[in-house]
């Protein structure tokens, strides 16, 4: 009763969030001056009064919203303003294979690294490994992915050779690595440290003490009593991590010159396609809010500790 | 009635908490290199440019992609193609020609008719290689010997694509790049010290509400916001400052809230209450300058995610316009020279890494400070 009493709260508020967002880049963008059908190329006034017709950009902006907001429920996201003859849906679909092969590849390296190093180190917490981390994850994060990303293409693609310097092919590894690594490498640096400080704070509590005391092989404490407890910090930082993978990925798209969702986003922004520009808006928001609700639910189901229904501040 | 004044010798003398904190910074020798480091990197970005030759917009023409390093320019070999150009042009030729280590050229020229100084002189300025020229006409010849010095021009750290000097645009690149931190962040404090304080001190079903919206928000990419405001409603770098300063103050706000609720339930605001003081003057007088010191060290960790912010959108050619540089401009640049001209992306990211890190060093060196007791 209390879970599906949870779930439906979430639910709700997730797609409270999604029409906030919806909403707010509508407005914005309308509301600033320059269409999509001003910006360089000079038309006889008819032809832009009959491209404004027909992209309903002729109409008050309140009713423009509601048309959008009726085909949005009908899954129709409309025609781009500027690729011609291109549905956003279409757009949004060659995009998405790349990026979440991207993202997806990226958040669980940043996972398993980071879960690994942080364990490595929190075994020994004042070894050299332990200090490394410490200082690494540092650097890791303020060395944000728009430097990586050329540097590693830099090295690894146009000195050694080992990988593509730029496209997507046929999305095998060697097109995928360099990307992947731009993007995780600030996570795993959060993550290991994040995984560092809670299984240090987990193996100083009784239950640990107890199991070793009563003779259990140190690797059984570990991974029995220890790891579980020592996830969930991790656990909720899985959303922001994915929101900065996405993020990343926005950058690595550009720098790799790979035709996801981030690139469009940022072309759609630069000509003022409203409608592409929305489009990946709405799949951005509602992956990571659907991304938090899943972190969530995984955090209600891993700890029953976690009361159902009650808000945990 | 004892004396006020004999109390003070009584009574221990207790330093302030500010004080106090200072004196734990200082003490430690790590904080006070990270702050060295950190004042040295923004003295470099502010005075710099005054004191050195090289405007950050000046195009070179001639030296277009020059590598990094101390020689002078041009080399000896341009100097004397130059001057040969310079002195024919003037209707002479030369006849003798040396030139020392300190680049300073002695040479006999010859006229083929009438020797012109003026003309001459004129002809060395027109290329811009020469210092004026000290000259002497041999009597009853057509030949002068000339004396003259070379300008030599230094890139240090090279040149970009332009022909302009890197070094000059990474230091007023810091100057815009470090600017944008600063007004960010005060404006992300101003809306999140206002927020959390009042949502904390209300209390109740308004704090309930506004911490709800503040949730809301946190689910939003909201860089993609900024993204959007900065290039539909135009370049400004007034409205940059503001658009990432207020997608930042959610963390501050949290902060502030958590911090407000402690101090109201102590005493000393009890008594304020008692006393019918105004809501605003409690917060304002009594709560405000309890819960500064939480607010400066967030405020100081966090100052690097907003300086990355405005790197990351110049970097996508969305935040700062050439011919204005940023540190996100230089290593978008960089990365697009980077296979033929590699210091265009390392120097700046050079200089962005390791102002983040004196940064984050001086904040967690200020936490440790101010807030010990909230040590992680």
């Amino acid at each position: 009763m209390g879970f599906i009493y949870f779930l439906c709260k979430r639910i709700l508020a997730a797609i409270i969030t999604i029409a906030v967002t919806i909403t707010v880049s509508f407005f914005l963008m309308r509301l600033a001056p320059g269409g999509p059908f001003d910006l360089g190329r000079i038309m006889p006034p008819q032809v832009q009064a009959n491209l404004k017709r027909h992209f309903h950009l002729d109409l008050p902006i309140f009713d423009q919203y509601l048309i959008y907001m009726r085909d949005l429920l009908h899954a129709d996201l409309g025609p781009s303003m500027v690729y011609v003859d291109r549905s956003v849906s279409s757009i949004l679909a060659s995009g998405l294979v790349a990026t979440l092969q991207i993202g997806i590849c990226a958040i669980l390296l940043a996972l398993v690294l980071g879960i690994a190093v942080g364990m490595l180190a929190a075994v020994s917490p004042n070894g050299l490994l332990s200090r490394l981390i410490v200082n690494l994850s540092m650097i890791g994060v303020l060395v944000p992915s728009f430097i990586l990303a050329p540097l590693l293409s830099l090295i690894l693609a146009f000195q050694l050779r080992w990988f593509a310097i730029a496209g997507w092919g046929d999305g095998s590894w060697y097109y995928l690595t360099l990307p992947v690594i731009a993007v995780a490498l600030p996570q795993v640096g959060i993550i290991a440290k994040l995984m560092r400080a809670s299984l240090m704070d987990v193996l100083g509590q009784m239950h640990v003490r107890t199991a070793i005391a009563k003779g259990l092989p140190p690797a059984t404490v570990l991974v029995k009593h220890a790891l579980r407890p020592a996830l969930f910090p991790v656990i909720s930082y899985m959303a922001p991590a994915m929101a900065n993978i996405l993020t990343g990925s926005v950058v690595v798209e550009q720098v790799f010159a790979i035709d996801g969702i981030g690139r469009y986003f940022v072309q759609g922004a630069l000509n003022r396609d409203y409608t592409t520009v929305m489009g990946t808006v709405i799949v951005y928001t509602s992956f990571i809010v659907l991304f938090n609700m899943l972190t969530d639910l995984v955090y209600v189901l891993a700890d029953p500790r976690v009361q159902v229904g009650v808000s945990n501040d | 009635m004892t004396d006020p004044a004999a109390l003070r010798d009584v009574i221990p003398h207790e330093p302030g908490l500010w004080h106090q904190a200072a004196g734990r910074f200082l003490k430690r020798r790590s904080a006070v290199g990270s702050a060295a480091l950190l004042l040295l990197v923004v003295g470099i970005c502010v005075i710099g440019p005054l004191l050195y030759p090289h405007p950050y917009n000046q195009v070179y023409r001639d030296y277009i992609l020059v590598p990094p390093g101390l020689t002078p320019r041009p080399d000896p070999t341009t100097i004397e193609k130059g001057f040969a150009k310079a002195v024919r042009d003037a209707g002479a030729k030369v006849v003798e020609y040396r030139i020392d280590d300190t680049r300073v050229v002695t040479a006999v020229v010859e006229a083929r008719r009438n020797l012109d100084l003026d003309l001459m002189k004129k002809s060395l300025a027109i290329r811009g290689l020469f210092a004026p020229p000290h000259m002497t006409a041999e009597p009853g010849t057509s030949r002068a010997a000339l004396t003259v010095a070379t300008n030599t021009i230094v890139f240090p750290l090279g040149t970009d694509a332009n022909g302009r000097d890197l070094l000059a645009r990474i230091m007023v690149g810091g100057r815009l790049s470090l600017l944008i931190g600063l007004t960010a962040t005060a404006v992300s404090l101003g809306i999140g010290v206002i927020y959390g304080a009042i949502a904390g001190y209300v209390g109740g079903r308004t704090d309930a509400f506004m911490m709800r919206a503040v949730d809301v928000l946190y689910g939003i990419p909201l860089l993609f916001f900024v993204i959007i405001l900065v290039t539909f409603l135009g370049r400004n770098i007034l409205l940059m400052f503001i658009a990432i300063g207020a997608i930042e103050w959610l963390t501050m706000s949290r902060i502030v809230r958590g911090q407000t609720m402690q101090v109201k339930a102590q005493e000393y605001i009890l008594s304020a209450r008692v006393a019918a003081l105004p809501g605003r003057t409690i917060l304002l007088r009594h709560v405000l300058p309890n819960i500064l010191g939480p607010v400066v060290v967030y405020a100081a960790l966090n100052l690097p995610a907003v300086v990355l912010a405005e790197s990351f959108l110049s970097f996508l050619g969305l935040g700062v316009q050439e011919p204005m540089a940023s540190w996100g401009v230089l290593v978008a640049d960089g990365a697009g020279h980077m296979e033929t001209s590699p210091w265009l992306l390392i120097y700046p990211g050079i200089a962005l890494v390791v102002t983040l890190l004196s940064v984050t060093w001086v904040g967690e060196a200020l936490h440790r400070a101010i807030d010990p007791k909230n040590l992680d």
